[in-house]
């Protein structure tokens, strides 16, 4: 049951990332490189990021329960992690940024960081309102 | 369904008795609510006085330093039993396990919204607010929600 939960949690943080990297790597395309012209092993590119960044959201979970202070780094980590794997990757193929292209990129891959989690906690927040609703069903039944 | 009230001398021999052809929701209902309106606890207050009070008071038992307490919306009571033994006595009385020391009381939850990393808030009606954590957070769920939350 536990593992079913994590792989589902696993999921749809996966989708919700492939989803907002195609959507930055449009933006910033379109806005910085306009000339350039990719190919359709493109396509591949967010969901392998996407996959990674979920990977390395296992920095976030524990077994025992995290106060909202170690949560917060936790997350950090994960971000830091995050803007490595990106930041690396394009240095392994060779694509050198100069100090504002690396800026922007790197507030980029924040600002996709925090989408992802504000689409989960949106998520969160609408099975919450649907449990407060079957909560008063619950709660008439049994008095 | 017919109702009927005989009225009896001792307390301690008062009972509901059910008799039906069939153990529907409806009966399980009116079982459930009988064992919560019938059911009293005893409790250490203030560390001295052993007092007698209803389940249904109780907003949530909670584990702190190996001693179990009952809350109340007035008091709190030092209770000697263990905290999964509250859990599995009174799970028909609508107490389910929200975290690792708490055990609430679901008729008296108000309502959740989320927390952090899949957390959720529990407010309870008299104000106060519990955590409820994400390996106990699927089962409360399918308590309240029923089949539609299993098919989900």
């Amino acid at each position: 049951m536990k593992h079913r939960e994590n792989l589902l949690d696993g999921m749809m943080a996966f989708f919700v990332c492939t989803a907002c990297i195609t959507m930055l790597e449009g933006v910033v395309g379109m806005l910085f490189y306009p000339e350039i012209k990719l190919g359709f092993e493109a396509f591949f590119s967010p969901p392998i990021f996407a996959f990674f960044s979920t990977l390395f959201g296992v920095v976030t979970r524990s077994k025992r329960e995290l106060s909202v202070r170690e949560v917060l780094i936790r997350r950090g980590i994960h971000l830091l992690l995050i803007e490595g794997l990106v930041f690396g990757v394009n240095y392994a193929f060779g694509n050198i940024y100069n100090p504002l292209e690396s800026g922007i990129l790197a507030v980029a891959i924040a600002v996709v960081f925090v989408a992802v989690y504000g689409v989960l906690w949106l998520n969160d927040l609408r099975s919450a309102a649907a449990f407060n609703e079957k909560l008063k069903v619950y709660q008439s039944r049994g008095l | 369904m017919k109702v009927s009230i005989r009225k009896i001398r001792k307390k301690e021999e008062e009972q509901v008795i059910i008799e039906c052809v069939e153990i529907t929701s409806q009966i399980r209902d009116i079982h459930s609510y009988c064992m919560t309106k019938g059911m009293e606890l005893s409790g250490l207050s203030g560390g001295q006085h052993m007092q007698r009070f209803p389940l249904e008071d109780v907003y949530y038992f909670e584990a702190v330093d190996e001693k179990v307490f009952a809350y109340t919306g007035k008091q709190v009571y030092e209770m000697k039993m263990r905290l999964y033994e509250a859990e599995h006595a009174y799970g028909e009385n609508h107490f389910v396990r929200c975290s690792k020391s708490v055990v609430l009381n679901l008729m008296l939850l108000d309502s959740i919204s989320p927390a952090l990393n899949g957390r959720f808030f529990a407010h309870m009606k008299n104000g106060e607010k519990l955590m409820i954590s994400r390996q106990y957070a699927q089962k409360i769920k399918q308590i309240v929600m029923g089949e539609e939350e299993n098919e989900t």
